[in-house]
């Protein structure tokens, strides 16, 4: 399903990243695992289509992201990709339920019913006609995961989901992506340097 | 939700920055409308009643002021002059029509004119209820007068002595109303008007009360009576450059031509209109700059939303579409408003030259302008969106969501 092979990265700033291959095979979630200043979050931005490598190539679902347009690389992340990122972030003029809707929309989809499923399966509809930033840190996350989800994507790709988490709610929240993903068909990949998630993740590809 | 929807709820939840630049859109525009609709108004309400008015034939004094008060019957007149210099004028063969009109009397602040039948057909004016005068006495009235004093057929009016509500009031000057006229949307409107015998007849009894005077008055009647103004029109439109100065020069009477006085007028205005007019569309450009600050701001703010909303797979043509969407919805929202807002200003002026003039102004219709007014806010919308909309189209989500 992912397939990187000798995949480079160099800042203007000539900060130089070479990244291991990768082989995911479908059906399998992947923890990629980090100190401070390997290019964790350069990976996630290649393996999400929001940077182009230097050289080498990145095959998702059978497509080569490096000979990609930008628009086509719009296109396919909004098909293809879900992100959940380190700090939880919103369309703050909206409330959690037109947030949903708002993704729903910019890929072409509309399905209250999804949303309603989406939001009751994470227990966080009651707080669906709330603006985000009335909610507390743990309904953010949530929400966010929501936000991730919503269009169906294939892959979650979920970026240090639990860095500033309690080793209980660390668990907590790798259990629930990892059940969303499962709910939802969808394959999970997580980037982080927190060592504490080795022990939920069959496959783990250290930087 | 789609983009639009948006950026409207991105405009209300900042309500206090944009009602900002919202508030000084609606100013600007607002001021820039009602001078506009001010003066086209006003002009159009001259212009109407100028018709068929070549020249004015009155007493000396001051031609704008015998313009005003013959013409628009606005100001006092300048004096009385002679029936017979009057006839001897309106003799020439250079007049093509000429109409008597003498003042004296008011009821109530309504001025009651005194003016061959001629009059009325000048200003196409139409009976809607009863008949023409034909004695002394019998009085037609205005629409605006009847309505707004509540007068009908068969009243009696007392009338006042002088042009003002409080001048004293004529014992004998009991008119009585004969007939209505339908609105004309002209000067007759608030006016009273009664053959010229009438206001005669009751200023030789109030001016010469004494008997032996009055004997000698009946001798010379024919020579002694005297006119307020001649209105004239002419034969040959070549008459105007001649025959006024002719007038002048010749004659102890003044002659003025409506329309140089009327444009004079318009001059000494226009100064002022454009003055404002300048102040409102600094106004306008300051509305833009407060737009552009907002748009600006919001942007560095929103910055992790717009990477968010890049992620989720919406185009960089998306985004900025829907910034330019913020701005023009606010400025096109500002043109209406502003619009309604000059429409109310003209009330506003309208009950106010009501009051002090009997005249009224009231129009709600479109004028040209205002379309372009229309463009140059959608123009300020476009404009002060620019910049932002370009940043947001080359923003590097990657490099901010890394910063995050």
């Amino acid at each position: 399903m992912l397939k990187t092979k000798e995949l480079e990265f160099n800042y203007e700033n000539q900060i130089f990243f070479k990244f291991q291959n990768i082989d995911l095979k479908s059906n399998e979630n992947l923890l990629i695992i980090g100190d401070s200043g390997v290019g964790k979050t350069t990976l996630m931005h290649l393996l999400a289509g929001l940077l182009k490598s230097n050289s080498g190539s990145i095959k998702l679902f059978d497509k080569e992201l490096n000979l990609m347009s930008p628009s086509q690389l719009d296109s396919f992340r909004k098909n293809n990709i879900g992100i959940v990122f380190q700090r939880p972030h919103f369309v703050n003029s909206l409330t959690v339920k037109e947030n949903l809707q708002l993704a729903q929309y910019i890929a072409n989809k509309k399905d209250n019913n999804r949303i309603e499923d989406i939001l009751k399966n994470l227990n966080i509809f009651n707080k669906s006609n709330k603006k985000t930033n009335q909610l507390s840190q743990g309904e953010k996350q949530r929400a966010s995961i929501a936000l991730a989800i919503v269009n169906s994507p294939k892959l979650i790709l979920a970026d240090e989901p639990t860095s500033s988490l309690d080793d209980n709610n660390c668990a907590k929240v790798i259990e629930l992506l990892k059940k969303q993903a499962t709910d939802f068909g969808a394959q999970l990949i997580v980037i982080t340097h927190d060592s504490r998630l080795k022990k939920h993740f069959k496959n783990t590809i250290e930087l | 939700m789609n983009i639009f929807k948006l950026s409207i709820k991105n405009i209300f939840n900042k309500p206090l920055s944009s009602s900002i630049s919202l508030a000084l859109l609606i100013l600007g525009v607002g001021i820039i409308s009602l001078l506009l609709q001010l003066n086209t108004l006003i002009k159009d309400q001259m212009d109407n009643n100028l018709r068929g008015i070549d020249m004015v034939v009155g007493a000396k004094g001051s031609p704008l002021q015998l313009i005003l008060s013959s013409v628009y019957h606005i100001d006092s007149p300048t004096g009385n002059i002679s029936f017979q210099e009057a006839e001897n004028i309106s003799k020439n063969r250079m007049v093509g029509s000429s109409i008597k009109i003498l003042y004296g009397d008011n009821y109530k602040g309504y001025r009651i004119v005194g003016a061959e039948k001629k009059f009325i057909d000048l200003y196409k004016g139409v009976i809607k209820e009863g008949k023409d005068w034909e004695k002394p006495y019998e009085v037609l009235v205005g629409s605006k007068v009847y309505e707004k004093l509540k007068i009908n057929l068969g009243d009696e009016l007392v009338s006042s002595h002088g042009l003002r509500e409080t001048g004293q009031s004529h014992d004998e000057g009991t008119f009585k109303v004969v007939g209505l006229l339908k609105p004309s949307n002209s000067v007759i409107d608030q006016l009273i008007i009664t053959s010229p015998q009438s206001v005669w007849n009751i200023h030789d009894d109030h001016d010469h009360d004494d008997e032996d005077e009055h004997e000698h008055e009946h001798l010379h009647e024919q020579d002694d009576r005297e006119i307020t103004a001649m209105l004239i029109k002419f034969k040959s439109p070549m008459n105007i450059i001649q025959f006024p100065r002719q007038i002048n020069e010749n004659t102890n009477l003044q002659a003025a031509v409506p329309s140089y006085e009327i444009s004079r007028l318009f001059k000494l205005f226009g100064f002022g209109i454009e003055t404002l007019s300048y102040l409102a569309y600094l106004i306008i450009i300051v509305s833009g700059f407060s737009l552009f600050i907002n748009l600006f701001n919001s942007m560095r703010e929103r910055k992790y939303e717009m990477a968010l909303i890049r992620t989720l797979g919406a185009s960089r043509l998306q985004l900025s579409t829907m910034i330019i969407f913020e701005s023009l919805a606010l400025t096109i929202s500002g043109f209406v408003l502003g619009l309604l807002f000059s429409r109310f200003g003209v009330m506003f002026v309208s009950s106010l030259m009501e009051e002090s003039l009997n005249y009224n102004l009231n129009s709600f219709k479109i004028l040209n302008d205002e379309f372009w007014l229309l463009g140059l806010s959608i123009l300020i919308g476009m404009v002060s969106s620019l910049i932002p909309a370009i940043q947001v189209y080359k923003m590097n989500i990657s490099k901010i969501l890394a910063n995050a």
